[in-house]
């Protein structure tokens, strides 16, 4: 790593329209309540993005002080800026205004003062970098509570800064800190010589260097001089709590309760609110479907554009829910434990202990999953996490499995219950395979020893929790949302183009059904106008280019034991696997009001091959089940994997293997179950 | 009785601290460790042994694998 002063020579950033307020930016330690003051400072007006040309994200809002609007930029939670990793480098070049990044005008170093030892090493890092620093001496309620005395004036003269005593969880100080903010926003603000315990390092990035040491011993130094007493009593119920929850058997217990908790919670509570705007959602197609005359224009709107925001809005809960009850656990302190009991396990398939959470949300949406991948350090532990989520069992393939259990064992509730839990280990037992395969060949690399900093336990913020559940609601909406929608209204037209006229509708349509539909519209009720749609449907899928695919494709498939109407189920199933069972209704005509009964289960039975064999006899049932249990089947979960991972590389990838591993898997299936069958 | 020797980190007994002299592992560990405080120079103590364990060094509780204890040698000063 060179000197600091060679960074200067390159190329100064573009200004930009924002760039003529002033820029404030906000760093600090991580579970220093950095994020709290951010909130404060900013309230609701803030916006996620990403740092250029990376997938990390900033968040950005504004302020006023003095009367003056101020953009504040939110740095990622770091220790240090020896630019080990992809934060520490992002932090430095944003904090240095290098490599695109507009240049601060100020910097406040959020700093936990019942840790400041920890703390200042950062704080005279930053000072090293030559901006003018604001220190933020944060968590002013507790050391208050503790007994604990920093003498800001020491700290003051020692860093060469001001210093500023705050609670950003109360609120407390935070009118001074903006006061003292405003002199250093003039932007020609005098930055005071250095501390001469930090001069003469003149790197930031050597490792093991005496200058490092330097840092700390002044940092301990300054620490020791400008503080009295220590936090016992939150230390003391921090190493009690500790006994018991990172315990190697009681933590386990414990952190299998929480998790139990936390998955229960998603998948029921989020439930209500997803009937809601599936409901509604409902209602609005059936509104709009009234007023519109029938025809394109109408199934267009209806089915493209209203079905696809549903299909968009109803994965809000969800994200939403997740959202805030992780950044409640991470808050508490508890998530830093959950990683640290689980990191020997999932050690054994090559990922860290971070790792589990996103696996255990997997299992009720891939989506939300890949997005709380972000705590995993390591590129390529997060890499491989985000490529073995989607084999998890989501709540998406529940319909497609009930409908198979009820094809394969009606009647027998305990055999359904088991094929339900051969389905969830098969996720799982394929997830492990495939990461720790992964691990070995693909994205190689010793899984990185565990350090983690373990917090001091706390009451978490609902606010903030609030905060970030609706941040991350607004970035799936904003990056991913639009995508889902165009995908599922090229999925509507796939299934609706070409259209056949209605003489070459008659032509085509099977002379019962022919017969049927003309006397169900003779008729002339709207129950038997819905069964003449009903009973056109197969024909006109057939017809449209979704039909036309799964006849050309259904070579492709014969060896699993499927025909070219389950193809179609299988490629509409493509956007999001649940359509497999609405598909299915509309390719063997089964009209709406039935779906729900057991009218499919009994129209999948009646089925019959060229041969004369039933189309789903027990090993097409299975192959169908393992197929869908291992495919890569919700463009949803690509869209966020490609913003995620940063580039549509990644989700073909992720599409390619599960494709291929639920085709080989669902070959086996079959084969092996028809003949022993047979 | 002056106590006077160096052992590994994982070692340690509990509750015993000890100044670390010098870490044997991989740069990217090394870098890690270093931001945590885990650097030549600082004073250590082992909160609670076992794999992973809990350290505590500069006032904070780490989390640390055996592993990278195993790396770490330490002098137990009076």
């Amino acid at each position: 790593m060179g000197p600091l002063s060679s960074s200067s020579s390159l190329p100064t950033p573009q200004p930009t329209a924002t760039t003529s307020r002033p820029l404030l930016a906000l760093i600090g330690n991580p579970n220093t309540g950095k994020t709290t003051l951010f909130n404060r400072l900013t309230g609701l007006r803030a916006k996620t993005a990403n740092f250029p040309g990376t997938t990390l994200e900033r968040r950005m809002g504004s302020l006023i002080a003095g009367g003056r609007r101020v953009d504040v930029m939110d740095l990622p939670g770091l220790y240090g800026l020896n630019a080990g990793t992809l934060e520490e480098r992002v932090a430095r070049d944003a904090l240095l205004g290098e490599h695109g990044h507009p240049k601060p005008t100020a910097a406040v170093v959020v700093v936990d003062q019942t840790h400041l030892a920890r703390n200042l090493y950062l704080v005279g890092q930053v000072r090293e970098l030559g901006v003018p620093v604001l220190v933020a001496l944060n968590m002013s309620d507790l050391a208050g509570a503790e007994g604990l005395k920093v003498d800001t004036a020491t700290l003051e003269r020692e860093i060469g800064a001001p210093v500023v005593a705050i609670s950003a969880r109360t609120g407390e100080g935070l009118p001074a800190l903006l006061e003292k903010l405003e002199p250093l926003l003039g932007g020609s603000a005098a930055v005071a010589p250095l501390p001469v315990a930090l001069q003469g390092g003149g790197c930031s990035g050597c490792r093991g260097c005496a200058h490092s040491a330097a840092r700390f011993d002044w940092a301990e130094d300054v620490a020791s001089r400008a503080s009295e007493g220590a936090p016992h009593l939150s230390a003391q119920r921090t190493a009690a709590l500790d006994r018991v929850l990172t315990h190697p058997v009681a933590g386990l217990a414990a952190f299998a309760f929480v998790m139990a908790a936390l998955f229960v919670t998603l998948f029921s509570l989020a439930e209500i609110p997803m009937d809601a705007i599936e409901t509604a959602v409902a209602a609005l197609g059936d509104a709009v479907a009234a007023r519109l005359p029938a025809g394109d224009l109408s199934s267009f709107v209806v089915d493209g554009v209203i079905g696809g925001v549903g299909g968009v809005l109803v994965f809000l809960p969800q994200i939403c829910l997740l959202f805030f009850l992780l950044s409640l656990l991470e808050d508490s302190g508890y998530l830093a434990r959950a990683a640290f009991v689980m990191d020997r396990l999932m050690g054994k398939v090559g990922l860290p202990g971070k790792a589990f959470v996103p696996m255990l949300s997997a299992h009720a949406c891939a989506i939300p999953a890949l997005m709380s991948t972000r705590v995993i350090e390591d590129r390529r532990d997060r890499l491989v996490t985000i490529l073995i989520l989607p084999l998890l069992t989501c709540s998406a393939r529940l319909p497609v499995y009930a409908m198979i259990a009820a094809l394969l064992f009606a009647g027998q509730p305990l055999l359904g219950g088991v094929m339900f839990a051969g389905a969830y280990s098969l996720g799982i037992v394929a997830a492990l395979c495939m990461a720790f395969l992964f691990k070995r060949t693909l994205l190689k690399g010793d899984s990185q020893p565990l350090v983690l900093e373990l917090p001091t336990y706390k009451m978490p913020s609902l606010r903030d929790a609030l905060l970030s559940a609706v941040d991350r609601g607004v970035v799936f909406l904003g990056k991913a949302g639009s995508v889902i929608l165009l995908i599922s209204i090229g999925m509507w037209a796939l299934s609706t183009y070409p259209k056949l006229s209605d003489a070459e509708l008659l032509a085509a349509m099977p002379a019962q059904a022919r017969e049927e539909a003309a006397a169900a519209r003779a008729l002339g009720t709207e129950e038997a106008a819905a069964r003449a749609a009903a009973l056109e449907g197969p024909t006109r899928l057939e017809h449209a280019a979704a039909g036309r695919i799964g006849k050309a494709i259904e070579p492709l498939f014969a060896p699993l034991g499927f025909d070219w109407r389950i193809d179609i189920g299988v490629l509409s199933s493509f956007a999001a696997r649940e359509t497999l069972v609405s598909t299915l209704a509309v390719v063997f005509a089964v009209g709406e009001d039935e779906v729900e009964s057991t009218g499919l289960r009994d129209a999948l039975r009646t089925q019959t091959r060229p041969d004369g064999r039933p189309l789903f006899d027990t090993a097409t049932a299975a192959s169908l089940l393992v197929f869908f249990a291992l495919a890569m089947q919700c463009l949803p979960t690509q869209a966020v994997t490609r913003r995620e991972t940063g580039s549509w590389k990644f989700a073909a990838f992720q599409f390619f293997y599960m494709t291929a591993l639920a085709w080989s898997a669902a070959f086996v299936t079959y084969q092996t179950l028809s003949r022993l069958l047979a | 009785m002056k106590l006077d020797f160096t052992c590994d980190l994982a070692a340690l007994p509990e509750g015993r601290p000890a100044r670390i002299e010098a870490i044997d592992a991989r740069d990217l560990d090394l870098a890690r460790l270093e931001v945590m405080g885990l650097c030549a120079g600082r004073t250590v103590e082992v909160a609670k042994g076992g794999d992973p364990m809990i350290v505590r060094v500069l006032g904070t509780r780490i989390g640390l694998a055996a592993s990278l204890a195993r790396a770490i040698r330490v002098r137990i000063g009076d």
